[in-house]
């Protein structure tokens, strides 16, 4: 931010700052009505980082952020007004406190009340889960700058959403009273649902930024699943993973906003071989990769493990499958950027048949219409398609290089941190190192043991 | 001492609107100073009354010493005192911004104490003719405000106002000419027991209600009876806007709840259900079509206006369902919504001074160039559509766990969605506010607006600023009141709500 000499920081820091402040507000809410309280404060503080570039894009994904989330902030309301009516008697007040293993009033209520109440407040929180199919401005919202994207669109906001469901699920119905609801397995099945079919449409998605949205939605379900699967792993793997994902997606956001400060280059497609330009960077960006597609010694195995445990353990065939699957859908839209990061060049490297072509697969005709803007990337200067244009399209790709590798291919910057500031490859490094000891030591890490104290302290719930 | 409160605050004003009027033989400027001391004594005395309400119950008084129930009865209880101070505080606040934004004529500060007069009257009075004779004081006083814009078109609107507003205030005299000739009384109390007697079912009572009800919903402008309003509003004196927007219908609403609770109670909902069900229906139609139009408005006054016809038909869905709950709710969200109003008629006041700006499209990129105004819009805005922690968000939370409580689910439904129908039409003008190129440069807003800049002065004074800045603190620290006003309501409402 202050490196671009952006517009309007007062108001983008204040913004942010509120943000965090909120964020921490919601992970500090000890019942419903609190946490509502912080989930819609939130989503006004966030609102004007998405909007923050003032134009027409931007603004159309703020409206959408706003009807999106204030929608589901409705549904929690909704949700939250019931549990406190079912919880109290007659017009004596009722409690919307969390308790671990839920709410002892709830066992006893109107199941067809409660299932309302359930169905609300997982609605209300899926929106910022971005699960589908509400999951829809999130991609949107990726006009936001890079630090916005990472910190609150693979963090916080969206955490907050799986936070809230991690509430509902353990501490407010709790996993005995979700059993007997039968709610669980509509929302597992909503889950897998997503995380399938948003790694799918990751495949397809050649902004890097839209595709580690899509890549955002897909984990998110991870942990929802986790959760819906009721079993003790799986809630331990469902829980471990809002950190593992957390610092992995930090470190591909960080990475995608490195490659963009320092070569305007959003797209998937213009980024062959610039592992010579940004080596660092983009060996970060391949270890969070292959955390996400759950390679052991990266976080993202850990939790997957814990996960795929609990759904076995359930007997949930279908789910432990749709894991698996995922896995390797994962590895199949992350594994092409850090391939062609290092062994191809601008000048040579291998058709992207599935980015390119037509659904289907029958003819070579380009996708859009012989427009060979995708495969040169210079075509692209004269008309920049809108998706390429984000947060700094109107300031700065004006007069400046537009994005993919320059004429004479990408410099050698080296190893030792010639290719952008320390400023940024700090964090980014950093990340990825925690993403790496979360990964090979998670005893020693703190996040693991929280979490099984969380769990274990449920009642009726084995580890 | 305590007894009296209820008619001084009746007479204070009253006696303070008729000294401009005799100053003005000496002075033309001096109206502002006597109305700051009438409210200013006002207002304590209506501080005063709350407190000792709060604290020992309800406040009986009988004017002239005349006994109960042949004389005229002034009862305050929690209800009424919470509407009083909101009607002092109000009227106080908002001559800050009257002193630089005007009109500044003695006459008009004569007739604002008397509107005051008429507020106060209707919040304290506990006999249904008595407060016919304060809602035509309010009417009369409001209609010749309005008219005290300088356009043509303030006049048209006044003039639409009185005939709609008599029309209203005609229904209601009727209703209770009905009420005397079938019980003989006209004292709220003594109704109350007298209908019951009658028997709920009785063709006069029901007519009586329908008549009454009807005549109240014209003047607290409940859709499709509303169309005075945005008129009036979008056309009088920006004082004066935020001002009746306020106040006059919220005051109307508070007359309205007295009516249901008081005369008829909540037994005569109970026994005759298909009176409940038309207004809560009438309620829920006003929510949703008060947003629908007010999104489709392109001047924001207008805007604002639609929006009092939907967020009414919350206040009165609340009192429409009459459980305790519920009617906290209602209370909560018609004090809030009017310090949220006015607030919002003060910011589009300040802005439309300060760069001309008045349509939804005007608005853009004016965040920069007014932004106290901007900022204290939008948090008035926000706090509107009820994120919370805001006042918005307290009454509507009442609201609609009383709605849940008694197991209504479609108004559940509607009073949740109103969330969103409210966001509709307010996010449009935080975006143009903040995101927007803007429209309107420095320097070309000379020609048409800032008609009140007299020599040199900024159009725009630190008093308007500080009233919109007020407004908006007041919006969300209001929610620290709200336990109180719960308890004092709790306290002394349940003879009403439990009978």
């Amino acid at each position: 931010m202050r490196g671009l000499n952006e517009h309007a920081q007062t108001r983008y820091f204040a913004a942010f700052a509120a943000s965090l402040a909120s964020a921490i507000g919601v992970a500090f809410s000890a019942n419903l009505l609190t946490l509502f309280v912080f989930y819609e404060l939130l989503t006004v503080s966030t609102y004007p980082l998405v909007t923050h570039d003032e134009t027409e894009q931007a603004r159309a994904a703020g409206r959408k952020y706003l009807a999106y989330t204030f929608g589901g902030g409705v549904a929690v309301l909704g949700g939250t007004v019931l549990v406190f009516f079912l919880t109290g008697t007659g017009m004596t007040g009722g409690t919307t406190a969390f308790t671990p293993g839920g709410i002892a009033a709830l066992a006893n209520a109107d199941p067809t009340l409660a299932r309302a109440a359930f169905a609300l407040l997982v609605a209300g929180f899926g929106v910022k889960a971005a699960l589908m199919p509400m999951h829809s401005w999130l991609p949107d919202a990726m006009v936001a700058p890079t630090p916005v994207s990472g910190l609150l669109h693979a963090v916080a906001v969206v955490k907050s959403g799986v936070f809230g469901i991690a509430r509902v699920v353990l501490d407010v119905f709790g996993p005995d009273v979700m059993a007997d609801l039968g709610v669980d397995l509509p929302l597992a099945a909503v889950a897998a649902f997503t995380l399938l079919t948003a790694s799918v449409i990751a495949l397809r998605k050649d902004n890097l930024k839209r595709r580690l949205a899509y890549s955002t939605i897909s984990q998110l379900s991870y942990i929802v699943l986790g959760l819906a699967l009721l079993e003790g792993p799986a809630l331990v793997g469902g829980l471990l993973h809002i950190p593992a994902h957390a610092f992995m997606k930090l470190t591909l956001f960080f990475c995608a906003g490195a490659i963009h400060v320092e070569t305007h280059t959003d797209d998937i497609s213009d980024m062959a071989g610039i592992g010579t330009r940004m080596p660092l960077t983009m060996v970060a960006f391949g270890v969070a990769a292959a955390g996400m597609a759950g390679i052991p010694l990266v976080a993202g195995f850990v939790s997957k493990w814990y996960i795929i445990i609990g759904a076995l353990e359930g007997g949930s065939l279908v789910f432990a499958a749709a894991l698996l699957v995922s896995g390797v859908l994962n590895i199949a839209y992350f594994w092409p950027i850090v391939y062609q990061a290092f062994f191809e060049s601008p000048d040579s490297y291998d058709e992207k048949p599935l980015l390119e072509e037509v659904l289907g697969g029958r003819t070579a005709v380009r996708a859009d219409g012989g427009d060979e803007a995708v495969t040169e990337p210079d075509a692209d200067a004269e008309m920049p398609r809108p998706e390429h244009v984000d947060h700094l399209g109107k300031h700065h790709e004006d007069h400046e290089h537009h994005g993919g590798p320059p004429a004479d291919g990408w410099d050698d910057r080296g190893w030792l941190g010639g290719e952008s500031t320390w400023f940024m490859l700090a964090p980014i490094l950093t990340a990825a190192t925690l993403s790496l000891l979360l990964g090979t030591v998670p005893d020693t890490a703190v996040f693991l043991r929280i979490v099984e104290a969380v769990v274990t302290g449920l009642p009726g719930v084995v580890v | 001492m305590i007894e009296q409160l209820p008619v001084l605050l009746v007479v204070v004003p009253i006696v303070g609107g008729a000294v401009p009027l005799v100053a003005s033989l000496v002075s033309n400027r001096s109206g502002w100073p006597i109305a700051a001391l009438t409210l200013a004594v006002h207002t304590a005395l209506a501080g005063w009354l709350a407190w000792a309400v709060g604290t020992g119950g309800t406040i009986d008084y009988a004017v002239g010493g005349f006994a109960i129930p042949y004389g005229i009865e002034l009862v305050v209880d929690g209800l009424s005192a919470a509407v009083v101070a909101l009607v002092s505080a109000v009227a106080l606040g908002l001559l800050a911004y009257a002193r630089r934004a005007g009109p500044r004529s003695n006459a008009f500060y004569s007739q604002y104490l008397l509107l005051v007069t008429g507020l106060s009257g209707m919040a304290v009075t506990g006999d249904v003719f008595n407060l016919y004779v304060f809602l035509e004081i309010t009417g009369l006083a409001a209609y010749g405000l309005v008219a005290s814009g300088r356009e043509a078109s303030s006049a048209v609107a006044a003039l639409k106002y009185l005939i709609i507003g008599t029309v209203g205030a005609s229904l209601y005299l009727l209703g209770v000419g009905y009420l005397l000739a079938v019980t003989g009384t006209l004292n709220m109390g003594d109704l109350a027991g007298k209908i019951a007697a009658i028997g709920y079912g009785s063709p006069l009572v029901l007519t009586a209600f329908a008549l009454m009800v009807g005549g109240l919903t014209v003047k607290v402008a409940l859709f499709p009876l509303h169309t005075w309003q945005p008129d009036a509003y979008a056309n009088a004196p920006d004082t004066v806007s935020a001002f009746i927007s306020a106040l006059v219908s919220t005051v109307a609403a508070y007359a309205l709840a007295r009516v249901l609770f008081s005369v008829f109670t909540v037994d005569f909902l109970t026994a005759v259900p298909v009176a409940r069900w038309t207004l809560v229906g009438l309620a829920c139609v006003s929510i949703v079509a008060g947003s629908a139009l007010a999104v489709s408005q392109s001047s924001v006054q207008r805007m604002l206006a639609y929006s009092s016809v939907s967020q009414f038909g919350l206040v009165v869905a609340g009192f429409a369902i009459a459980t305790p709950t519920a009617v906290v709710g209602a209370t909560v969200h018609l004090l809030g919504h009017a310090v949220m109003k006015g607030g919002l008629f003060a910011a589009t006041g300040v802005i439309e001074r300060e760069t001309g700006a008045s349509t939804v499209n005007g608005y853009a990129g004016m965040g920069g160039r007014v932004p106290v105004g901007a900022m204290g819009f939008s948090v008035l805005a926000l706090a509107m559509v009820g994120v919370p922690p805001a006042i918005g968000f307290v009454g509507k939370w009442y609201i609609v766990l009383g709605a849940v409580r008694a197991q209504i689910w479609p108004v559940v439904v509607v009073l949740l969605a109103s969330t969103l129908l409210t966001l509709a039409y307010f996010a449009k003008l935080v975006e143009r506010l903040y995101f927007a190129e803007p429209t309107i440069y420095e320097g070309e807003d000379d020609a048409g607006a800032a008609p009140v800049a007299d020599g040199g002065d900024s159009p725009v004074s630190t008093g308007m600023l500080a009233v919109v800045v007020g407004a908006a603190v007041l919006a969300v620290a209001l929610v620290a009141a709200v336990p109180a006003l719960e308890q004092t309501l709790l306290e002394t409402l349940p003879p009403l709500l439990d009978q």
